[in-house]
Formats: C-alpha cells, structure tokens, sequence
C-alpha cells in the first residue's frame, strides 16, 4: 500500500486555468444571442446560464472557452472587421453562429453544439434560479412522488 | 467477509453484481470493486436532472465522487457523449428498465450459443428483478401503441422477437401501485411503482420503502443487497481499478497466462492497494474494460481486445399535438416496436431539460434548412423559437430511436498513448463513425417514427438527427466467439489467452439485438458466475 499524487484531488478550479474574460464574454454574448428574452420572460445569459455553461464546458474540454472565442472572433471579422463578436447585434451573432452550424468540420460545429446544450441545460434544469417559472410555462411540474392519473381519459 | 476473496469482480454496474450474487450465494468469497460511489435511493436521488445527471458534475457522471473535482476525461473521435455512469448500480441507476431479450435471428446468426441455450439465463434474472410485462400505460405510450397499430405492426406479447411487431414493455419495475388521486404515495400504503416519471433520475419511491420493494429493480436495489447478505461479498465503493496482475504460465491449450489479482487506486485518498484472488473478472463496461486490459499489458495476439466497439446508435423523433401528453407523467418507456436488423423505437418520457437539449441542441443543421424525410423540421434552433417550441413540453411525444449499430472493426476503442495519462493510466480514445448501413438503418427507423407520430395527429414533427454519435448501450469490445482469432473470450465469458480472467458486462455481446442490452448482459453474467463455479469451486 502506498499512497498516490494528489495532483488529481484538487477540486477541478484549482486544477485548471481559467478563461481569459474576454472570452467569457464573447460565450455570453453567444447566449444571448441563441436564447433572447422571448414573450416577456427572461432570456438565458440574464439567468446566468453563460457562466453556467463556461463552468460546464471547461470541465468538458479545458480550454473550449478560449477556443471558441478566437473562432467566433474570427467569424465576427468576416461580418464587420471593426466591431468584436459581442458588439456585433443579435442578429447578426446568429448568422455567425449558423455559418458555425454549418462549418466543414465536425469539431466546429460541436463548438456551437456545446455552447448551445450547455446552456440549455442550465436554462431548463434546476441549475439556475427562475428555473419554477420557466418550469410552469412549460407545464413541467418538476420531480413528484408519483402520478395517481396517469392517464388521460379516451386515450 | 474476512480472509482473502475467492473472486474479484471489477464494476458494480449492470452486470458484475449479478456474477457476485450468484456466486457469493453458493458461498464463493467475493470482492467487487466499484470507481463511483454508493448511494442512498432515499438520501441522494433528488430526481433532479442536473443535480443527477449532469454529464460534468451530476451524481452519476463519470467522475469521483467529491463533485468538486473534474470528471474523468476520454479522448473522443467521432463519438458525442459518452454514457458512463460511475457508482454502485452503474448506468441501471440511470436505465428506463427496459429489459427485452436480444432478438431471436441475431443470436442464432452470430453468437457462440444458440438463442435456445440463453433462455434459461434469460429467465434467471426475469425472475430475480423481476422483469414484468406493463398491465397499464400512460398516456404517452398508449398514443405510442395507437400510432403503432395505425402503421400497420402486429402487437406480440412474446419476450422472443423475430419479426416487426410492437408490445407494452417488458420492465424490470414492479407492478403500477394501486395509488388514489390525493391518497398517499408513500410505503407501506402503496407499494410498486408510482409512476412519477424520472425513472432516468433514478427511483427512490415509493418513498420509504425497503430497497427490495423500490420500484425501478436496478442493480443496487437488486443484486447487490442480495450479494451482501449472504455474508460472503464485499463492496469497496471509490476503488479504481488500475491493473489486472498477471502471470506468464505453461501453454494450457490457448490459455498461456493467469490472472493473480487487482490493484487498485482509493479515489477519495489517493491511496493504492493490491488484493490477490483465484478469479477475476472484468465488468467495467465497454470502454473500461478493453481499457483495464490494455493498460495492464494483458496477452492480445489477435489485437480483438477493444474492436467493434458497437451501440444502439440514437436518434430522436418528436411529435407536436394540440392536446395535453406530459412525457414527465408514467414509467419512461412503457410501449416499444421492434424492427429486427433496423433496431427499436418506444415512447420516451423525460423532464424539461433532455426535451429542450434534444429538441434544440443536439441535431445536425438547422430547423431552417430543407428536410428528406417526413418530418417538418431537423436539427437544431435558437432564438425566441427555440423557447417557443421548448414550451409546448406538455403536448409533444417523442420516439427514442434504438439502432442496431452495424460492426465495423474500426470502431474501437485503445489507449490514448499521445495524451497525458490520468490517475488511473492512459486514457482510453474511443472512435466512433457509423457505417452507411447504420445511418441507412436510422433513416429507415426515422420514417417509421414520424409516419407513426403522423398517424396519431401530430401536427409537425421534428427528428433530431445527432451531430456527434450519442454513445449508449455500448457493446462488443470484449466479443466472445468461437474463433480465437477474432473474439476475446468464449461463451462463458473467459478470455481465449488468460485462464483465469472472465469478462462478463455488455462488451462481450458479439451482436446487436434489441435495446437495451441490460437484460442480455445480465443473462450472460449469470451464465458465467455458473461456469466459474462449476470450474473453480464445485
């Protein structure tokens, strides 16, 4: 019996560097862009998902933050070379992150795909607070102990 | 238990707790070791999705148990996520409970053993869960069996499959608790299962109840407590195994080496530890098992060990109604179709989180592009629709889509040697890229759920179509066959080369059947906890 590095026990924050925060940025404005207000409730990057979906995805792939910076900043050039992802409109970051859905490879169009789950997944879950109001508007009750009618009549 | 183990199996997931009851009850002495940790039903499963779920730092990720540190990592080519599921129960924690057999032609085309030989095994374990054919639905899956009968399947109540056809589940959950509106929901006023809806959260309920009477039978409220009131098995939750030890012996027909014992990494001390036994056996699943071998420098001259890496490939097709369904209301999945040499297709309940990611985040292309198929739209969406669509949850059904994943030996998985090992070794790389019958065969599946979605009313329907490969039910790392040329162990499970060394978890299934594989895995495990104490300790 011996006892091992503890290189590997530090919690995953310590362990790792961090995004530079310009490209914490550009992932939130990302969000904003892939999930807006809409019909009067709040849109994602304000209910904290982008932060939300940094912590993910960089447990996932260290480094993905930085990585998609420096692409969607390049993408964002090809729209209007003076002006960084984040400044571009709303619309206009939409059209880049479609020509991102469509890019030639796959592992471009994963970097969309992770910025998108990730911050799904902090929007609909339990994750982030107002998690209840988004819950009711979509007639998600959350977890319960059981369902006694689990059947609508005449189906 | 005291003194050393008899036997050591490596995983407490779907299958290695099998071979620990079945021998631990003829009083072999076991030592099963388990990488994740060991739950409480009624102290740790919230049933939230995140909290439980969460693929970075959910309960069951694939990671330690102190959630503050980072999951285990894998090198991925081609394949998307990667279920995995660390703890005792491994991914039965998180499976729906269905449990069908393997289809009838498959088996008796490519396997070993006949489909006649594996029936008895089959109703060992449909016995112990028990696996129970469903009496009711919920409304999900009896808009599913509608739509099923309207495109024409016959429904065969049958657990044997040969043909196209549909039926209620088979399930390893108990009968659906007599329970009345605004009664109560507790044991022991009500006992089976209570419908809630988030069988993939796992199943604490009802709540209150005894692990034997929890609904959802998953390993850790089945075969494990069965193994450790016999006396004779001990748990070691947290223990990574990091290598099989291993001696070169005297050519005994193909087997040229033997098995010692395991070593082993404390994932909350990082402290190692060594244990010796007569028997080891590999039930770390399809990556880690193939993974282990490698990383331990066991004998391979065929170079078979980690190749066809197989899985029920996955795709989603969702339907949207004008009435209420709520998909987070019944069992999971309680109607199935099957569609042997295509694969299998069920109604899928879900919460508010899997619905929104599968909708709007998994696909290939976008909602805007032009589809090719009947379906109105596929892929991806953002903006104010993806909210909009995300929303109408309560009235949408959606078809998980099982594919029978054609093999291909370049999908595999090895050591990744160019990155940088972690704790337990090198990592594993697992490649991953469907072969063009696979994608035919998903395509054929997808216009079967959008034809049946059609046949019931939907008005739009959507098909996901996942950008990366969504990596479930993983198979055939570990293939056993008669040919020791391309296979890794034989019928029972015990490697070609190593005496002493059996695999027994879903790796060595040499073919796809219907999904999921739990059932058939846990078939053979139980056949290969006979052979071992027919062989080692009659």
């Amino acid at each position: 019996l011996r006892i091992g590095l503890r290189a590997d026990l530090r919690p995953w924050s310590d362990a790792r560097a961090m995004p530079e925060p310009e490209a914490v940025e550009t992932f939130r404005a990302a969000v904003e862009a892939l999930l807006p207000p809409t019909d009067g409730a709040p849109g994602s990057a304000e209910r904290s998902a982008a932060e939300f979906g940094v912590r993910q995805v960089e447990m996932f792939l260290p480094g993905f933050t930085d990585l998609a910076h420096a692409l969607l900043t390049a993408y964002a050039m090809g729209v209007d070379p003076e002006r960084s992802f984040a400044q571009l409109s709303l619309d206009e970051r939409r059209s880049v992150l479609e020509e991102l859905s469509r890019g030639e490879t796959q592992d471009m169009r994963e970097i969309l795909s992770a910025i998108q789950v990730f911050a799904l997944g902090g929007t609909f879950s339990e994750a982030l607070d107002g998690h209840e109001e988004e819950w009711a508007r979509a007639g998600y009750p959350g977890p319960t102990r059981g369902n006694p009618t689990y059947r609508k009549e005449g189906v | 238990v005291t003194g050393d183990p008899d036997v050591i199996v490596v995983g407490a997931g779907g299958c290695g707790p099998v071979v620990a009851k079945e021998l631990a009850e003829r009083g072999v002495r076991v030592l099963m070791l388990e990488a994740g940790p060991w739950l409480d039903p009624d102290r740790d499963f919230s049933l939230f999705e995140h909290d439980m779920q969460g693929i970075m730092e959910g309960r069951w990720r694939w990671g330690p148990a102190d959630r503050t540190r980072p999951p285990w990592s894998r090198v991925r080519d081609g394949a998307g996520l990667l279920l995995q599921i660390a703890g005792v129960g491994g991914t039965t924690l998180h499976y729906n409970g269905i449990s069908p057999r393997a289809f009838v032609p498959n088996v008796d085309s490519r396997w070993p053993l006949s489909y006649g030989e594996l029936v008895p095994y089959y109703e060992r374990v449909e016995s112990f869960l028990p696996v129970i054919q469903v009496r009711d639905l919920a409304t999900k899956d009896a808009m599913f069996a509608e739509g099923a009968e309207r495109i024409g399947l016959r429904r065969n109540d049958s657990r044997d499959v040969a043909d196209a056809s549909w039926k209620p589940c088979y399930n390893a959950i108990l009968p659906i608790a007599d329970m009345e509106p605004g009664g109560p929901l507790e044991y022991p006023a009500i006992d089976g299962c209570t419908m809630c809806g988030h069988c993939l959260q796992g199943c604490p309920h009802p709540v209150g109840a005894p692990l034997d009477r929890k609904a959802k039978r998953a390993t850790n409220v089945s075969y494990v407590p069965r193994a450790v009131v016999t006396g004779n098995c001990r748990i070691v939750p947290n223990a990574f195994a990091t290598s099989i030890l291993w001696e070169e012996r005297p050519s005994d027909g193909s087997h040229h080496a033997r098995a010692t014992g395991v070593r082993w990494r404390d994932t909350e001390t990082g402290e190692e530890h060594e244990q010796r036994a007569k028997v080891v056996v590999l039930a770390g699943g399809s990556i880690e098992s193939p993974r282990l071998w490698l990383n331990s420098g066991l004998p391979n001259s065929n170079d078979a060990v980690g190749r066809r890496l197989t899985m029920h490939h996955q795709d989603f097709v969702t339907g949207f109604f004008d009435q209420e369904i709520n998909p987070n209301v019944g069992q999971v999945t309680m109607a199935r179709a099957d569609y042997p040499g295509f694969g299998t297709m069920w109604s899928q309940g879900y919460g508010l989180q899997a619905f929104a990611v599968v909708l709007c985040g998994l696909g290939s292309g976008m909602w805007t592009d032009p589809v090719d198929g009947p379906w109105d739209f596929q892929g991806k969406v953002f903006g104010e629709e993806a909210f909009r669509r995300v929303r109408e949850y309560a009235r949408t059904l959606t078809v998980v889509l099982s594919i029978n994943d054609e093999s291909d030996p370049e999908n595999r998985v090895t050591l990744a040697t160019d990155w940088e090992p972690d704790e337990h070794g090198h990592v594993p790389r697992v490649t991953y890229h469907p072969t063009e019958e696979t994608q035919r065969r998903q395509d054929f599946m997808a216009v079967k759920a959008a034809e049946l979605l059609r046949a019931i009313g939907a008005k739009e329907v959507h098909r996901t179509n996942p950008e990366s490969a969504f990596m479930t039910h993983l198979m055939g790392t570990m293939r056993m066959g008669t040919d020791i040329r391309s296979s890794v162990t034989d019928a029972d499970g015990l490697s070609h080369e190593v005496g002493n060394l059996y695999v027994a978890d879903t790796s060595v299934i040499p073919g796809v059947g219907g999904a999921n594989p739990t059932l058939t895995g846990q078939a053979l495990a139980t056949k290969t906890a006979d052979a071992i104490a027919r062989d080692f300790f009659s």
